[in-house]
């Protein structure tokens, strides 16, 4: 699912405040309060001719879509209900952005560092599917060596990548973890198959910021 | 007399007390930005105490007179000249649909090229960004339902090395916006909730981390001798840039509705508010 933001009504040469991000998202809200978006979603927000954003536009679409993927993979009992459309829910949905100018990379950096929330912002895309992204944000070391071993492995489990790296001394409780976090963060999509979980990435090649 | 935050002050006791009288025989030589936009708003909350009076004064001061007409009837900035500088101004804050591009863009681009004449150069675009935060605040905070927010008004004040901005409304609160947060829920008064804000950050939505709104308002400010004062309920604060940092002063006040927030920066000399005459526009 794409959405170009500067096609969004009211149309806006610029991403500016919380209330034109939820005119913005109105449809998605929608869509998320219904229901209606199938389980692993990726959205990708295009902010191509967005001549510049600012934090609180930021918070009210990509970040307000990673929030709704990040509490469906949550402690559901702690969620707090949801008092109007535009307040995030569960939702099992993942999110990239694209068309990014390197102002508004920084205005990104600058909301999700100091959040510790790692984006993946598409630099390549065919046909809905990201070939290549960069990781803008903040991530472990730990889990960022996990996340390079998923995209240059593919489907991976924890046991796999265990035997792939045997020199690491990393457990398979603790990869299982370090993947699980991934999932958390919405960097990777998750699957039961029979007794394991498979994880794959997002993107088919990452580059770090 | 100065109808600048110390009269406002003044004022929100004396409508805050329950009784029926009026104001009378004062005569003001001239407002603050933030004393004129909270009058605009007092007058239509309390029409049989400041009404009489306020008429009498907006019939000498055209400033007063559009910033009342602009909060009570949501009059819009002339469009003659559009795009040339002014000094003085209001718009009005109606529903979520605020800030439409045709008709908000002007405004901020004649209040950008008003701030870089004044000296601010690339600081004027930050302080815009502000600006539009704040009032941004009203549509998102001062309903109960997002949907049906309260009306509000924007007035900048700006010369030579100022630049003043000041947002009103008579919504909900500080306190009560917070409080639809569980992290918030504890808060007892508007002084504490003003300092949740300013201080902490604090937003009414439950996820996605710190409100933006003040980080851009700080943004801006840095490097400036700022002002920002701010009234809700029955508080108020004060924070003053000092060399020492931002400095801090909250305090009760009358209570009021609303949330009034007044900005205030200099290129030079002591974070103030300044004045400009009854008859500025006449």
């Amino acid at each position: 699912m794409r959405i170009k933001l500067h096609e969004c009504a009211p149309k806006s040469p610029t991403g500016l405040g919380a209330t034109l991000a939820e005119s913005h998202m109105a449809a998605i809200h929608k869509a998320v309060a219904a229901g209606t978006i199938p389980a692993g979603t990726l959205v990708i927000l295009d902010f191509e001719k967005m001549g510049a954003v600012n934090g609180s536009y930021i918070k009210g679409t990509a970040s307000w879509l990673l929030t709704c993927g990040q509490l469906s993979c949550g402690n559901t009992e702690n969620i707090v209900p949801p008092r109007h459309v535009a307040d995030p829910r569960p939702c099992d949905l993942f999110v990239c952005v694209t068309g990014l100018s390197p102002e508004l990379v920084t205005e990104f950096q600058e909301f999700l560092k100091p959040r510790l929330l790692p984006l993946l912002f598409a630099k390549k895309l065919a046909g809905g599917v990201v070939q290549e992204a960069l990781l803008l944000g903040h991530l472990d070391p730990a889990l960022r060596f996990t996340l390079n071993a998923v995209t240059e492995n593919g489907t991976s489990t924890a046991p796999q990548l265990h035997e792939m790296f045997p020199d690491q001394k990393i457990t398979v409780t603790a990869w299982n973890n370090r993947l699980n976090d991934l999932h958390s963060l919405r960097l990777v999509r998750r699957v039961r198959v029979g007794r394991s979980l498979e994880y794959s990435p997002l993107t088919k090649n990452i580059l770090w910021a | 007399m100065q109808i600048n935050s110390a009269f406002i002050t003044d004022i929100r006791e004396f409508l805050s007390n329950e009784s029926d009288s009026q104001l009378e025989n004062l005569s003001p030589s001239g407002f603050s930005i933030g004393g004129i936009v909270q009058l605009a708003c007092l007058k239509s909350a309390y029409p049989e105490r400041l009404g009489a009076l306020l008429e009498s004064w907006r019939a000498s001061s055209k400033a007063l007179d559009d910033a009342i007409a602009t909060y009570e009837s949501g009059l819009l900035p002339s469009a003659s000249n559009m795009w040339a500088v002014r000094g003085l101004e209001f718009f009005p804050i109606r529903g979520r649909q605020w800030a439409d591009v045709k008709i908000y863009h002007p405004f901020a681009s004649r209040f950008c090229k008003a701030a870089k004449q004044a000296g601010f150069g690339a600081k004027a675009e930050a302080l815009s960004g502000a600006l539009g935060e704040m009032a941004d605040n009203v549509a998102q905070h001062s309903g109960p339902d997002p949907a049906c927010p309260a009306a509000g008004i924007i007035g900048y004040y700006i010369c030579d090395g100022h630049v003043a901005f000041s947002i009103a409304d008579l919504g909900r609160g500080a306190l009560h916006s917070l409080k639809e947060n569980p992290q918030w829920d504890y808060l007892q008064n508007s002084k504490d909730a003003l300092l949740a804000i300013t201080q902490q950050h604090a937003s009414r939505r439950p996820y996605g981390g710190d409100g933006e709104g003040f980080k851009e308002v700080f943004r801006s400010l840095a490097n400036l001798n700022g002002l920002i004062e701010l009234f809700s309920g029955d508080g108020r604060i004060r924070i003053a840039s000092t060399p020492a940092g931002r400095q801090a002063t909250p305090q009760f006040t009358g209570l009021l509705p609303g949330f009034q927030i007044t900005v205030n920066c200099s290129l030079a000399g002591e974070p103030a508010e300044r004045i400009f005459l009854l008859d500025y526009l006449t």
